[in-house]
């Protein structure tokens, strides 16, 4: 093990380009032995480019790396990395549900073999020993499957550690903690301290910064490929952390006046939202899942609300409810008055007039093998049984009204890109004219025009009594089109922004604290 | 535009380049008889395809299709040799429904592969044709109307052939036309939007299945007919011809999709092929692989295309 007081690893004007973007520029980065370094950051930051150069999946192009107080510049495969000590824990844990502990572990380290056989006790007797050297009391035949996340997140480090060809210098959990319940990750943490004190450097990639608290010595935040802030977690301003999390005030405060004013700019909105702003089209009671807890808000006609929360806060649970995809276990849900029953299918809730725009496009949201046509109006294809020209019409005005492009119907939906499909998409559930649309991430990977257009068409669909309810992952977003903004933090209703106060400082603000 | 016709009936222009080159070969190829048998010995094959192809465009096997060609002929013949006449038509053709039936539900209520759930409808049914048989051939009681379509000719072809395509025009109107077969298209192309779009999956399958089982017994009609008993053995040969010919289909007519006229069209080709081959004096043994090898081909075209189709 390293002695007290060396660096497991140090990076210096790390700078990474992809496609002429700068994804890292000249981050410097001490990672001491026998702590835990917790590195922080919104998504596109550039935390996971640094996990890639440190672990050898990519290599910098410029800047450099040290293990161990031992320069190398660049890391060039996977390979290296393992040699000079570094191990990863991915957030998936490597794991086949199927097998035996054991087994899977055998998947990273071989089997034990004699002539050719698999030496069976060898294997569990090893396995055993692997385990309680972390003193974990599990049997090495129990079935992957039955393992607690916590016991999967520990027995991936295990693997990890034990695949690094040399002495560990550096062990990187990347957003491990995420896929863990809060009341597994407590154990798991206190473990990874301890195996930090005994000489190895932790950086821990994660969200979440109330972990960090009496384990973490150090933490730095990225934001836009640098370092933004770093401190001691003991004289750590947590205000200002989450500041630099989600960027400078002045910088977006512009981009959301802008919106703010376009939205309430007298004549053109403002009346006929207040005009619209009625009934209460969504209203969700005591919502209860997996991770949401007594989860109870309401969207009224002609309005736009937002949600916004980190992945295990329960944003990711309520659109599969609201769907029609899964059920959750308590709680009531009403679509213009009308109480919708638990577990509904998606076919009742659509009936019901709520219509969930789903976040990945190709899985769920259309069929890349069929036309745009198809796609559009399969929800509701016999409305235009035997009407083969009201149909055609029909689509081509859609196509149109949603400048879906190439403004062809008969193309093939996979073949557009992410924008237009999007738009189609958007097109095909507005069509059905429904009392309550869900968005959930509708902007991601798409390009700003057509992000534009799909703002311009929600606010025509709030201002014709439309409730629009939308999730996004990026605050920014939010902050540009909603005229309110719930945060949910662990399972509930947290804060409710408003107005000028749901810009995306704020929103990042109370998802992060 | 020629080069997008051309991909679309490749299979068609083989078809008829075949027919030229067998006409000029073989003096006997192009007579009127020759092509009449031709055809009609493929209609029951035929029907056997459109059965497979509704399961395969939800994304399901149907195994059973072979087993339940021999089950329904046999219980035919069975009841007709009990004296029940015509009345085992509407008998046969219930039959296959409810065996269809019978392999859906088992596939959407107990979410088992649907590999497994129709194999095992398949043997269990091959095993009551056994019973039903005790071991012999069973031709007594077939109602003539039956033996009819194979031998009568309207407009210079069999009845059955007649039939068949008017089966084929259905089917196409079916799933092209209606609202039900552009939905069981959309099942295919993505279960997750499809539910997500309110279609009622499961029931849609039960439906694509039971339609499956109502072919194999328009089939097993037909086969009952021309052959004029049912052989406790027959059935289970004829499921991968009617395999290869749903998937050689899918590079004719709407490429990509599993479709009728492509399928047709396939049948044809190869029998177009078995027939001038034999003319001509190639060993049998041939005719297999001929087979095979075209369906391979094809396939890999289409899968080729398929690709472009995605990306």
């Amino acid at each position: 093990m390293v002695a007290d007081g060396v660096n497991a690893a140090e990076t210096r004007n790390l700078t990474k380009i992809f496609a002429g973007r700068k994804a890292l520029d000249g981050v410097d980065l001490e990672i001491r032995a026998g702590a835990i370094h917790a590195l922080l950051g919104a998504n596109g930051s550039g935390k996971s480019t640094i996990v890639k150069l440190l672990t050898g999946v990519y290599q910098p192009d410029s800047g450099v790396i040290a293990i161990g107080g031992c320069e190398i510049g660049s890391i060039a495969s996977p390979r290296v990395a393992s040699s000079l000590g570094v191990a990863v824990v991915h957030q998936e844990a490597p794991f086949i549900d199927t097998l035996s502990v054991a087994e899977c572990i055998a998947q990273f380290r071989g089997y034990p073999t004699q002539s050719g056989r698999i030496q069976w006790p060898r294997l569990n007797r090893d396995v055993r020993a692997m385990l309680e050297r972390f003193d974990l009391a599990i049997d090495p035949g129990t079935l992957a499957a039955r393992l607690s996340a916590a016991e999967r997140a520990l027995i991936a480090m295990i693997i990890a550690l034990d695949g690094v060809r040399s002495d560990v210098r550096l062990l990187i959990l990347d957003e491990v903690t995420a896929a863990l319940p809060r009341n597994q990750a407590e154990p798991y943490l206190d473990r990874v301290a301890t195996l930090a004190r005994s000489g190895i450097g932790v950086l821990m990639v994660t969200h979440r910064l109330a972990e960090l608290h009496g384990r973490a010595s150090k933490a730095t935040v990225l934001r836009d490929g640098a370092v933004a802030y770093e401190a001691e977690v003991r004289d750590i301003d947590e205000a200002r952390l989450i500041e630099e999390m989600v960027g400078p005030k002045k910088e977006h405060a512009k981009v959301s006046t802008v919106s703010v004013r376009n939205r309430r700019s007298p004549g053109s909105c403002s009346e006929s939202e207040q005009e619209h702003l009625g009934e209460v089209a969504l209203l969700v009671q005591g919502l209860t899942g997996a991770t949401l807890r007594n989860l109870s808000f309401e969207v009224r006609h002609g309005e736009i609300v937002g949600i916004a929360g980190l992945s295990d806060s329960g944003v990711t649970e309520l659109p599969k409810f609201l769907a029609g995809l899964q059920a959750p276990t308590g709680g009531q849900i009403g679509v213009s008055g009308k109480p919708v029953p638990l577990g509904a299918s998606p076919r009742a809730l659509i009936k019901a007039g709520m219509v969930v725009l789903p976040a990945d496009r190709l899985r769920s949201g259309g069929v890349a093998s069929l036309s745009v046509a198809e796609n559009v109006l399969l929800p509701d294809l016999a409305r235009f049984w035997l009407k083969p020209r009201r149909e055609s019409e029909f689509i081509e005005r859609i196509v149109g009204l949603f400048d879906v492009r190439p403004a062809a119907p008969g193309t093939l939906f996979g073949k557009l890109s992410g924008g237009n499909q999007q738009k189609a998409i958007l097109a095909k559930w507005l069509a059905l004219k429904p009392q309550v649309l869900v968005l959930d991430d509708p902007t991601s990977g798409v390009d700003p025009a057509a992000r534009q257009k799909i703002f311009e068409l929600l606010r025509e669909a709030a201002s014709n009594g439309i409730g629009v309810l939308a999730f996004s992952k990026e605050p920014k977003q939010l902050a540009a089109f909603c005229s309110r903004v719930l945060v949910i933090r662990e399972g509930s209703v947290a804060s409710e922004l408003t107005g000028d106060a749901s810009d995306r400082q704020t929103i990042g603000r109370w998802c992060y604290a | 535009m020629i080069a997008t016709v051309f991909k679309r009936y490749t299979t068609l222009l083989i078809l008829i380049a075949l027919l030229s080159v067998f006409s000029l070969l073989s003096p006997q190829f192009l007579t009127s008889l020759n092509l009449k048998n031709l055809l009609v010995v493929q209609v029951t094959v035929c029907c056997m395809a459109f059965a497979a192809i509704l399961p395969l465009i939800v994304g399901e096997f149907d195994l059973s299709l072979g087993y339940a060609l021999g089950f329904i002929m046999m219980l035919g013949a069975f009841l007709g040799g009990f004296g029940f006449g015509a009345t085992i038509i509407p008998a046969m053709l219930v039959a296959g429904a409810c065996i269809g039936v019978t392999n859906g539900l088992l596939r959407i209520s107990f979410n088992i592969s649907s590999f497994i759930a129709t194999l095992g409808v398949g043997i269990v049914s091959s095993g009551i044709t056994q019973g039903m048989s005790g071991g012999a051939v069973l031709y007594s009681g077939i109602p003539p109307i039956l033996t009819a379509t194979g031998q009568h000719e309207f407009l210079g072809f069999k009845i059955s052939v007649w039939l068949t395509s008017g089966l084929a025009l259905v089917l196409v109107f079916i799933l092209e036309h209606t609202p039900f077969g552009r939905q069981l298209y959309a099942i295919g192309g993505s279960e997750r939007v499809a539910l997500l779009a309110g279609i009622r999956l499961n029931f849609y399958k039960v439906l694509a299945f039971a339609g499956a089982g109502l072919l194999v017994g328009i089939a097993a009609l037909f086969e009952l007919g021309q052959s004029g008993g049912a052989n406790p053995l027959f059935g289970p040969e004829l499921l991968l011809p009617a395999y290869a010919a749903a998937f050689l289909g899918v590079t004719t007519y709407r490429p990509g999709y599993f479709n009728i006229p492509g399928a047709v069209i396939a049948i044809v080709l190869l029998a177009v092929g078995f027939n001038g081959l034999n003319l001509l004096g190639v060993p049998y043994w041939l005719q297999p692989i001929f087979n095979g090898i075209v369906l391979i081909l094809a396939v890999i075209t289409a899968v080729a295309e398929g690709r472009q189709i995605l990306k």
